[in-house]
């Protein structure tokens, strides 16, 4: 006999155990020995997806739309294939920023915006809130039910019974006790709730056990089989049509709909988020999780429909609701202990739903909504008392215990007043369109860096508005909260606006209907609005965070440091320390030191390249929540002149700029090197076209010199017949001499010509150049004769072969010996030719002791027509092609002529002929 | 997880998407019962079993896969460094 003590007892003995496992759980997570960090454990975790709804309402809905329930089921088993790449990432974005709830991670998304994370915490308590009192009522439900066994009795009407004397109200209170136990023993959200998240996965266990229990009792206990319950029903009229689509209330349209929302509910649910992402232990899980979650939903599906077929089949027409089928089916056959395990088992669905959606959207009120309005008013108010009064664990762990209570009174509340009228799935699914909501914000947030603040305020709030429009508000109507009339002729009776057929749209079922208007609009405006906006600094730096949070291998590096200025590491350390205790935050912070290679003792100014200051905001925000850490962070900087944009427009700029200056300094190091070498052979160019100018007028010069005196004396000997034939003599020799000069300028000019434009037939041999000299000695003996100047020879034994041009080698020391004679002073002049050999070259040196030249013109000697100007002596004879010709030829063999002279220590003209012949005598053209 | 497979889990979703539509559903939606059992029930489990052990199938790790198949970091520096090789290059 099943009395109320006994269940009492059991109750009591039920939520003992999930104590002492979470207890347990908890104990082992202190002692780093967690007992959840397997992907067992982790997929029966997020198996809270499974609520009292899973429990009783599949049962009740198969039992009038057959396999309508599926879709619930097959969506989050199409989700949970794609975990691998979507949730991984979210939840490794979640890990590095700290993420405490969804809101706090669409929040930190888009710029850590306190606005948008307010209005996601107000999408997720309004949305779930109908839902955490669907829980209560199916646990006062199902209480009431069993408390008459073995009689089935309907509950009465909530509205009936006494506040005091309703079971929900004491559930409700029991279960807020259980949450704020367990819930807010850790003030840093990020450190997990270990235990509570093993007692969670344990209550997976039961409800599955028990609802196998139950699926396996009516199927092979009452029934003989599956084949038996179905073929039965197909054979009854009233359950035939359950077998088929036909049943589907909004046929395929529903179906896809379902599929579709579920699919977002499954990981953008607030509780869902929680267990997958928050207490998620190691992102490794997820792969046996994807498919051992799918395969907890088809376990625990499989005797839904023949519970359903077989609880009408047995009570027929008695008006038994289907919602309580698990429940009344083993009552009614007196399976006393059955009973007891199905309650049980209905009670930890139910209760682990509302523990964890509980603390989900505590952690949100206060992180998101109170904690920065609280923060805001004090911080203006006060700016010193904020910071400074004390330690703010205990304020936040008030204010996360208070929101507990107040959500689960509200639901009850919600339960009180508007839950009774509903079926439980169809309260189960307008949370479900109000979680969709978040999927575009979230979804297109992680793969898009486009997506921005404004966008996804305009996609949450328009698909906000709307799911309140098609959902919420036909609710409260229908509960008698409105007028009736608004629901069936429309907001002031325009038939337009009717809630459950936008603008005629009249085809779709009710949650079809909103999840087509509400979820396409929100990603319009999403997408429209975030190309159409200008997104603020901070919202790009986090967008890029969220977007490439698999590219940054090494963490930090690439990280962009949004604080500027200097704040002391002293009250950044007490600033923390308020929230995560002096002790905790010491280690941390030495902790952070150490990955990053720096002294943290020495560390007075909290300087960027350190990131001390983003890591203290991260730890904060563990605790409060991105938005209100920001806040918080914000004070230290208090007085300073920037404020956060102001860094943030700075920063982006420059990043940008270092990228920029980056390869500027390199382009320029090269544009530098290019332009000094057009300079180079602009200079030379100009240097070539003066050069040309000068050849061509110093030719023409030359040429004009010798003419004139020809024909001037040439017209002399025309005009006067009678001149002295001594006289005429003489002009004759004259002229002749001065032809002799022109042939010879003429044929310099073209010796050059020729030796430049490689023209010249080289006869390259091998010569005694001992033989050459001798011969140019012979050559210039008139010359030295008729200037009284002497010449001497050191010439060395034996002979001195080399390969080269006789005739134009010979021409190079005529040259040379004809240039001395003319600078030497008459009669005084001395003139020595040596010759020295070694094994590679042989060095011919003319010595005179001629006035000298000075060490300026030596570079400049050997060009074109450049003769050394003396003021006294004026510009000596010669065409000044001479030592081109010489350097020429030298140059030709692969030698080199150079001199040593300082004015008025005479010149000392060196040639140096390798002896294995020039570099050119094979092939001229090679030069 | 090698790309091949990621792109066969997403092959594989898409499938099953497509499955669990009109007019896949209503293929089987009949009253006429196979073995006893409705043959949209049979389709529906069995699509989801089967489901379930492609996925099982595709995502657990091969004794011959490399750990972490994270993209290769920082592309951009190293970009910069072969253009300053080529400027001196040239």
């Amino acid at each position: 006999m099943l009395s109320s003590s006994v269940i009492g007892i059991s109750i009591a003995a039920y939520l003992g155990l999930l104590f002492a496992i979470a207890f347990f759980g908890d104990r082992r997570a202190e002692q780093q020995r967690s007992i959840i960090s397997n992907p067992y454990i982790y997929s029966l975790s997020i198996a809270v997806y499974c609520t009292a709804w899973t429990f009783f309402g599949s049962v009740g809905y198969a039992a009038h739309a057959g396999v309508g329930f599926l879709p619930i089921y097959l969506g989050p088993t199409l989700m949970a294939a794609l975990w691998w790449f979507v949730l991984r990432k979210i939840i490794r974005i979640s890990r590095k920023q700290r993420i405490t709830s969804i809101a706090d991670f669409i929040g930190s998304r888009y710029g850590k915006s306190a606005r948008l994370t307010g209005l996601v915490t107000l999408i997720a308590v309004v949305g779930i809130l109908p839902y955490i009192s669907l829980q209560l009522k199916a646990i006062s439900n199902s209480f009431l039910i069993v408390q008459h066994y073995p009689e089935l009795t309907l509950p009465v009407g909530a509205h009936e019974v006494a506040l005091w004397q309703d079971t929900a109200f004491y559930v409700a209170l029991l279960l807020a006790a259980f949450t704020i136990l367990f819930g807010t023993r850790h003030i840093d959200v990020t450190e997990r709730h270990e235990g509570l998240v093993a007692a969670i996965a344990f209550e997976s266990l039961i409800k599955l056990l028990a609802f196998m229990a139950v699926g396996a009792y009516v199927t092979f206990g009452l029934f003989d089989g599956p084949a038996d319950i179905f073929t039965r029903a197909a054979n009854t009229p009233q359950t035939a049509h359950l077998l088929t689509m036909d049943a589907l209330p909004g046929g395929y349209s529903s179906w896809f709909s379902m599929t579709l929302i579920s699919m977002c509910a499954v990981l953008f649910l607030p509780r869902q988020f929680q267990v997958a992402v928050v207490e998620n232990v190691n992102d490794e899980h997820l792969r046996k999780a994807s498919w051992l979650f799918p395969l907890y939903l088809l376990l625990i599906n499989l005797f839904v429909l023949p519970l359903a077929l077989g609880g009408l089949l047995l009570f027929g027409g008695d008006g038994v609701d289907p919602d309580t089928f698990v429940l009344t089916i083993p009552m009614a056959q007196q399976a006393e202990w059955l009973t007891l395990l199905v309650f049980i088992g209905g009670v930890s669905a139910a209760t682990g739903m509302v523990i964890v959606a509980t603390i989900a959207l505590a952690t949100m009120i206060c992180n998101e909504l109170i904690l920065p309005l609280l923060l805001r008013t004090r911080l203006q108010e006060h700016p010193e008392v904020a910071i400074r009064s004390g330690d703010l664990t205990k304020l936040v762990l008030r204010i996360r215990r208070g929101s507990i209570l107040i959500i689960l009174l509200l639901a009850f509340l919600y339960f009180r007043l508007v839950g009774e009228s509903f079926a439980l799935v169809t309260i189960g699914l307008v949370s479900f369109v109000a979680a969709a909501q978040f999927a575009p914000a979230i979804l297109i947030g992680i793969y898009w860096k486009g997506a921005n603040r404004a966008g996804a305020l305009a996609g949450l709030s328009s698909g906000f508005l709307i799911w309140a429009y098609t959902l919420m508000l036909p609710a409260f109507a229908k509960s008698g909260w409105l007028p009736l009339s608004f629901v069936e002729q429309g907001l002031f009776g325009i038939e337009f606006l009717k809630p459950y057929a936008l603008f005629g749209l009249t085809e779709l079922d009710p949650i079809t209907h909103a999840v087509f208007w509400s979820l396409p609009i929100n990603i319009f405006l999403l997408v429209t609005v975030s190309l159409r906006s200008r997104a603020s600094m901070i919202e790009k730096v986090q967008a890029k965070e969220f977007v490439d949070a698999f590219m940054d291998a090494e963490p930090g590096r690439s990280r962009v440091d949004v604080w500027r200025g200097s704040v002391t590491v002293a009250a950044l350390k007490s600033m923390v320390a308020r929230f995560n205790g002096v002790a905790a935050t010491d280690r941390a912070f030495r902790r952070f030191a150490k990955e990053r290679g720096f002294d943290y003792d020495e560390q007075r100014i909290a300087e960027p390249h350190t990131h001390l200051v983003s890591y203290g905001e991260r730890l904060i925000a563990g605790v409060i929540g991105a938005a209100s850490a920001r806040v918080m962070i914000s004070t230290l900087y208090k007085g300073q002149t920037l404020n956060i944009d102001d860094v943030m427009d700075i920063l982006d700029e420059t990043s940008q700029v270092v990228e920029y200056s980056h390869q500027l300094e390199q382009k320029t190091h090269q544009y530098e090197i290019a332009t000094a070498k057009l300079r180079a052979a602009n200079e030379r160019l100009k240097e070539l076209d003066r050069l040309k100018d000068d050849f061509v007028s110093t030719v023409s010069h030359e040429l004009r010199t010798p003419l004139t005196s020809i024909r001037a004396f040439s017209e002399i000997l025309l005009s006067e017949p009678d001149l002295a034939g001594e006289q005429r003599q003489e002009f004759l020799q004259i002229v002749v001499d001065e032809t002799q000069r022109l042939s010879r300028l003429i044929n310099d000019v073209l010796d050059l010509a020729k030796i430049d434009a490689d023209k010249v037939q080289w006869k390259m041999s091998t010569h005694d150049l001992k033989a050459v000299i001798n011969d140019a000695t012979k050559a210039v003996y008139q010359l030295y004769q008729e200037r009284d100047i002497g010449l001497s020879l050191a010439l060395p034994e034996g002979p001195a072969e080399a390969i080269f041009d006789r005739d134009r080698v010979q021409q190079v020391i005529i040259n040379l010996l004809s240039n001395a004679a003319k600078f030497c002073p008459e009669h005084d002049g001395q003139v020595h030719i040596g010759l020295t050999h070694d094994d590679a070259a042989l060095t011919l040196c003319v010595d005179d002791n001629g006035p000298g030249i000075a060490a300026e013109f030596h570079e400049r000697l050997f060009d074109k027509f450049q003769q050394v100007e003396d003021e006294q002596q004026g510009k000596p004879k010669g065409s000044g092609l001479g030592l081109a010709i010489c350097k020429a030829i030298v140059e030709h063999h692969g030698g080199r002529i150079w001199l040593d002279s300082a004015p008025g220590q005479g010149s000392r003209f060196y040639v140096g002929l390798p002896l294995n012949g020039a570099v050119g005598s094979n092939d001229p053209t090679q030069r | 997880m090698p790309p091949r497979r990621t792109q066969l889990v997403f092959f594989a979703a898409a499938t099953l998407l497509l499955l669990l539509n009109f007019p896949w559903l209503s293929l089987f939606s009949s009253p006429h019962l196979l073995f006893g059992l409705p043959p949209l029930v049979l389709y529906l489990f069995g699509l989801w079993l089967g489901f379930i052990i492609t996925v099982r199938l595709i995502v657990q790790p091969q004794p011959d896969e490399q750990e972490d198949p994270e993209p290769e970091p920082t592309p951009p520096l190293r970009r910069h460094s072969t253009q300053a090789g080529d400027t001196d290059a040239e």
